[in-house]
């Protein structure tokens, strides 16, 4: 066969596939990202150095103290360094309209205090609520429901009331709730119910099995702006035996999907995690210590990340918050150590903790970006952890150092 | 329209800008190139930008005076052979569906042999073969491409091309049976 005919024959088979369109703009993006990268990373050189040298210098100048204070004098016990009940940078109350993550310096009526996340620190008014009370907030913080009464995070006005016995998970509007309550008696399912607090609320019907050190029925997304209620059923292990996805105003399920449990002296289980608007589960599989991001309701798998624990979504969807893990069925979750955040389309790393850091087991999503909160134990930090904002750009940073936890959802580690 | 000698005259200084102009050129002949390896639109995106990204950090080893073309080309064939190793994450994609509007069924099998036969072969194969006869470089740019002289490249084309043969050879003699 000549060339000419050979060419005929590969242009035929493979076909001559066209350009995209905006493939020449993506690449160009591409480029720049990259190279705006480069620049922030060349930026951390003096400053790495800087710190090197600062260390050093302290180290040299606390062993020569300790050196004197051995040789010289009696050593006394001196007053113990108590943490600020204030962040030094505290300033008033929140501003109106900006978005905010909460968290407790101290547990306390007035120990509430919040971040914006461009690193603002506002205080929260004290307030009125039983010691004990599970806090949350809503996505944007504007909103924070403790004991059963929800209130407004900027002046402290009283909002409204839920029942008491019921677990709050806020709307992606910081508007709506979707509420778990479990029914009376072990072995009972929980009701799951959804709507605006201080009115009637729209029952979406009952769902899994609780029991003393079994959570049962979970919400794992509420969503006002996709109509959907992602709902797991939750063992004793954190092991996940359902999801169900529900329409909001319907109540009907629209997905379901069960996971197989195959040992009842271990976990050997599933965890699983929801994007804000119940566009995606992640699932943990405690055997073989990796991911599986499933789009909801199509079911169809987008991506497995091998030997990764994915704790949560960004609000958009595309990023998660992960941590290394190896296969280990005694625990379903396990992976808190060294988090790191990264592009599950591309398995682009766009942050990583600094080496050793441990996550305290809370996480709040940036509302309309794809930045993280975490609360966060690293070298520095010493026996309380402190509360790290990653950004959309990949820029992580501590805010304040000196927090007890965050008053977002919880991610199972705690 | 650039240059290149002149804009990679001094390629370690050169700004993203210049180097995208440069580029923007050839991303047709890269696509092209990575959707023949992948059979994938999505993925041969990809690799296009990555392998940009990639040639931008290592555009200090393009040699003044040699053509952009095959070296631009070489970092997508590694971006490929990149893409298609098991890497620790993937992401699950189906193989595009081509829309098939041939009239003549034995045209039809005779292109789905063809495209069998290429998956079935090996990397350096296939790339070789997508370079000649897909891409219809000359001898010369191909062996430039592959970092090799061009009676090397020759050599390459034939016994990859053997190989071709020999499997739709078999393909031929499995339909006949």
């Amino acid at each position: 066969m000549s060339d000419s005919k050979l060419r005929a024959r590969f242009h035929n088979a493979i076909g001559d596939e066209a350009v995209p369109a905006e493939l020449k703009s993506q690449t160009d993006l591409a480029l720049r990202r990259a190279v705006d990268a480069r620049r922030l990373r060349m930026r951390w050189i003096p400053s790495a150095i800087a710190a090197a040298l600062a260390v050093a210098i302290i180290a040299s100048l606390v062993a020569i103290g300790a050196y004197r204070r051995s040789q010289t004098v009696p050593s006394t016990t001196g007053p113990t360094t108590k943490a600020s009940p204030v962040p030094p940078a505290a300033r008033g109350p929140i501003p109106t309209g900006t978005a905010v993550v909460i968290y407790w310096r101290s547990v306390a009526p007035d120990g509430l205090y919040a971040s914006s996340w461009t690193g603002g620190l506002y205080k929260v008014p004290t307030l009125n609520f039983e010691s004990g009370a599970l806090a949350v907030q809503s996505p944007d913080g504007s909103r924070l429901s403790v004991g059963g009464v929800v209130y407004d995070t900027s002046s402290g006005a009283l909002l409204g009331h839920l029942p008491t016995d019921a677990t709050v998970t806020w709307a992606d509007d910081s508007r709506h709730v979707c509420l778990a309550t479990p029914l009376p008696g072990q072995g009972s399912p929980t009701q799951i119910s959804y709507g605006l607090p201080g009115s009637s609320l729209t029952d979406l019907g009952k769902f899994g099995s609780w029991a003393v050190q079994v959570p049962g029925a979970l919400v794992l997304a509420c969503s006002a702006s996709s109509n959907r209620v992602v709902i797991s059923n939750v063992g004793g292990e954190n092991d996940t035996s359902d999801v169900w996805v529900v329409n909001s105003t319907t109540g009907l399920v629209v997905y379901h999907r069960s996971y197989l449990t195959t040992s009842k002296t271990n976990a050997n289980g599933v965890f699983v995690v929801a994007s804000p608007h119940g566009d995606y589960l992640a699932e943990t599989d405690s055997s073989t210590g990796s991911a599986t991001i499933r789009q909801i309701p199509a079911n169809e798998v987008v991506a497995q990340l091998t030997h990764m624990q994915v704790h949560g979504f960004s609000w958009t969807g595309d990023r998660v918050l992960v941590a290394p893990r190896q296969p280990d069925v005694s625990i379903v979750n396990t992976a808190n150590t060294d988090p790191e955040v990264m592009d599950w389309r591309t398995g682009a790393k766009v942050w990583r903790a600094p080496a050793g850091a441990i996550m305290g087991g809370r996480m709040s999503a940036q509302p309309g970006g794809d930045g993280f909160a975490i609360d966060l134990f690293t070298v520095f930090t010493g026996g309380r952890p402190a509360i790290w904002l990653i950004g959309s750009d990949g820029h992580g940073r501590a805010v304040d150092d000196n927090i007890e936890t965050l008053v977002t959802e919880l991610i199972g580690l705690v | 329209m650039l240059n290149v000698d002149e804009v990679m005259a001094d390629h370690r200084d050169i700004d993203s800008d210049a180097f995208m102009e440069a580029i923007e050129p050839l991303i047709p002949d890269a696509y092209r190139l990575a959707y023949a390896m992948l059979r994938s639109r999505a993925d041969a995106s990809d690799v296009v930008q990555e392998a940009t990204v990639s040639a931008w950090r290592r555009r200090g080893s393009f040699w003044q005076g040699t053509e952009m073309r095959p070296w631009f080309l070489a970092v997508v064939a590694n971006q490929c052979r990149q893409a298609v190793r098991q890497r620790w994450w993937s992401v699950i994609r189906r193989p595009d569906l081509t829309l098939e509007s041939k009239s003549n069924a034995a045209e039809f099998d005779e292109a789905e042999d063809l495209r069998a036969a290429l998956r079935r072969l090996n990397h350096s194969d296939r790339l070789v073969l997508v370079l000649r006869f897909y891409l219809d470089l000359p001898l010369n740019d191909v062996a430039a491409t592959l970092r090799i002289a061009p009676v090397a490249a020759r050599v390459r084309v034939h016994r990859a091309l053997a190989r071709l043969r020999r499997m739709l050879q078999e393909a031929e003699d499995f339909t006949d049976e």
